[in-house]
């Protein structure tokens, strides 16, 4: 009876706040950073109609190649429209286009890696030999194909890297259950008495998402670069809808007398590429932790 | 041997690995019965197929398993479905293996894996489940076992590791528990205590112990009745206390002579000559013949059968004495 006394405190102890706290407690500081960042940025972009001061599509003709400072804190452009509202505007669509390209393809590429991984022979090999088509596909050759069915735009983008993006995910999810299908732990599972199911969505999934979560970090940042660079291009994002590329784009004119109009854009890319980095950094760093490993 | 019906009954068991230089005979005609609360040890060199008879039990073996009979409790194993087979596994038979460090998810707290399996097993609620779980831990020897159930795997010794992977094989209350070399992995001092925790929960629970292990000496102070594996093939059955005194396997005599402390004082360990024999190409006799002084032309001929009744029985033409 002593057992189930002690075990009271035990038992209450499996709450999710206390589970989170202890969680957020083993978090390195690049972690930390890396997530707070993160979360200012996604603030100020969820907060963009509140915080912006002007429209970011008005244009306003007596307020052109404004300098930074006084009521346009980033100056304006050459039709005279606030660039620090158009880059808080733009923010809400690199985001959350940039958490769509990464996320989406990631959930259905661990999946069927992770699948091919586990049960090997012939499914692996029909994965793998799609995989290897989708990965040799030039990626500009897709989306110039895909703009020209459907024209420009972000829904182009999103067809194009959802066909091909999936790979990268598969392949590493594919390589870390081939390694933790051998292991112990899977064949005590076994033992047991658990379904294959069980098996590789509880104990198999949650030990090969780490490394796609921590690629999943660069790719966020590369996806939201593609975004900008296609917008660039005039392949992406279509004026006058801020976007950060087409800003920075816009800006390439005027680079001489009105620095601001590109660099202030590309500076919130950079802050975004950091944070995502020091997310990815930090991940790293906490899997190995829990594995054992050199922290 | 009583009349009472075995608790795992295998006969001619055989487990083939078709590689690509051929196939290799992993078990070859390994016959056993136990009763019920009976503990087994299981001894012979790395390679000999102690491992992979193990999971040919569970049906968990990677090659080809053939068997004529291959029962628990009555029950025909090859004739159960997949989902008796998963009941069968942890509820009947559970198995602890060799490294405890790799035999739980590291991602996944010690409380979360045994809650889950108690739940799987029990259909416990979470509050009952990690009741269970804590008593569990508790039982197994682990200190302040509710403060320690929300750690993971890494911040546990390895020696804790076994006893929690322990908690885990007895969370099914199995009948019968295969402990695959429990403690290789361990060093000396831990490698008792994990031995006196089996035997003492073998004794609670009733429960038969199957030891599988490469070392006589964790043999000989953990159970009742012997098995020695050589190249597949059990070789010698006998209680711990004849196989000491009275071995009747030459490959058994160069066992107990190569082992510390076997050996008379002062006497030097006499190593058994010759390399293990390669598992692709064992021919119709005596796998041990080609490393043995007291082989004839018969010996390589033809393996006699061992009896998987008898107390006490070597597969040998030329037995150490003939007193059996």
């Amino acid at each position: 009876m002593s057992t189930v006394a002690a075990g009271e405190e035990g038992v209450m102890a499996a709450g999710l706040g206390r589970r989170l706290a202890r969680e957020v407690a083993s978090w390195s500081v690049t972690l930390k950073l890396g997530a707070v960042l993160l979360a200012l940025i996604a603030l100020a972009a969820l907060m963009a109609p509140w915080i912006a001061p002007f429209d970011p599509e008005a244009q306003d003709y007596d307020a052109i190649l404004l300098p930074p400072g006084g009521v346009h804190l980033f100056g304006t452009d050459n039709v005279g429209r606030d660039i620090f509202s158009r880059v808080l505007y733009a923010a809400r669509l690199d985001l959350s286009a940039g958490f769509a390209l990464t996320f989406v393809p990631m959930i259905y590429g661990v999946l069927i890696g992770a699948y091919a991984g586990y049960r090997g022979g012939l499914v692996d090999a029909v994965v793998g030999g799609i995989a290897n088509v989708a990965i040799a596909f030039p990626f500009l050759v897709m989306i110039v194909v895909v703009v020209a069915v459907i024209g420009p735009g972000i829904d182009a983008i999103y067809i194009s890297v959802f066909l091909l993006a999936w790979t990268m995910y598969a392949r590493l999810a594919r390589a870390d259950m081939m390694v933790e299908r051998a292991k112990d732990y899977m064949l005590a599972a076994r033992v047991l008495g658990f379904s294959t199911k069980r098996i590789v969505l509880r104990h198999g999934l949650p030990n090969v998402v780490g490394s796609s979560l921590v690629f999943a970090m660069s790719d966020f940042v590369l996806n939201i670069l593609l975004l900008s660079g296609l917008s660039f291009i005039g392949l992406g994002i279509q004026p006058p809808t801020p976007e950060w590329g087409a800003m920075i784009a816009e800006g390439k004119e005027f680079i001489l007398e009105a620095w601001w109009i590109s660099t202030l854009p590309g500076l919130a890319v950079v802050l975004t590429g950091t944070a995502l980095s020091l997310i990815g950094d930090g991940l790293a760093r906490r899997f190995s932790d829990r594995h054992g490993g050199p922290a | 041997m009583n009349g009472a019906s075995p608790l795992l009954e295998i006969e001619d068991l055989s487990v083939v690995f078709h590689t690509r230089s051929g196939p290799v005979l992993a078990n070859d005609g390994v016959s056993l019965t136990l009763r019920a609360g009976e503990t087994l040890g299981i001894v012979g060199e790395s390679g000999s197929g102690k491992s992979v008879f193990c999971r040919a039990i569970l049906g968990l073996a990677k090659g080809e398993v053939r068997a004529r009979r291959m029962a628990f409790d009555g029950r025909d194993i090859a004739a159960m479905s997949r989902s008796e087979k998963q009941a069968l596994r942890g509820r009947g038979i559970a198995m602890v293996f060799q490294s405890p460090m790799s035999s739980l998810d590291p991602v996944w707290t010690i409380g979360d894996q045994l809650v889950e399996t108690v739940r799987h097993h029990k259909g416990l609620d979470r509050a009952g489940a990690r009741r269970a779980a804590i008593a569990l831990l508790d039982r197994v020897g682990i200190q302040s076992a509710a403060r320690r159930l929300d750690d993971y795997p890494h911040q546990w010794s390895g020696g804790m590791l076994q006893r929690a992977v322990i908690a885990l094989a007895l969370a099914g209350e199995p009948r019968l528990m295969l402990a695959d070399e429990p403690t290789t992995a361990l060093d000396v001092t831990i490698q008792d205590q994990i031995l006196a925790l089996l035997t003492e929960l073998q004794r609670e629970t009733g429960m038969a112990l199957v030891l599988v292990s490469h070392d006589l000496g964790v043999i000989a102070e953990t159970v009742d009745r012997v098995a020695v594996m050589y190249a597949g093939r059990i070789v010698e059955t006998a209680s711990v206390r004849h196989l000491f005194e009275r071995p009747a396997h030459p490959y058994t005599v160069g066992l107990l002579g190569s082992m510390v402390g076997a050996a008379g004082q002062g006497e030097r360990l006499r190593p058994i000559p010759g390399q293990p024999p390669d598992l692709h190409h064992l021919g119709t006799g005596c796998a041990f013949a080609p490393r043995c002084s007291r082989a004839g032309d018969d010996c390589h001929r033809a393996v006699p059968r061992i009896d998987p009744a008898a107390a006490h029985d070597a597969a040998c033409l030329f037995p150490m004495e003939a007193e059996r």
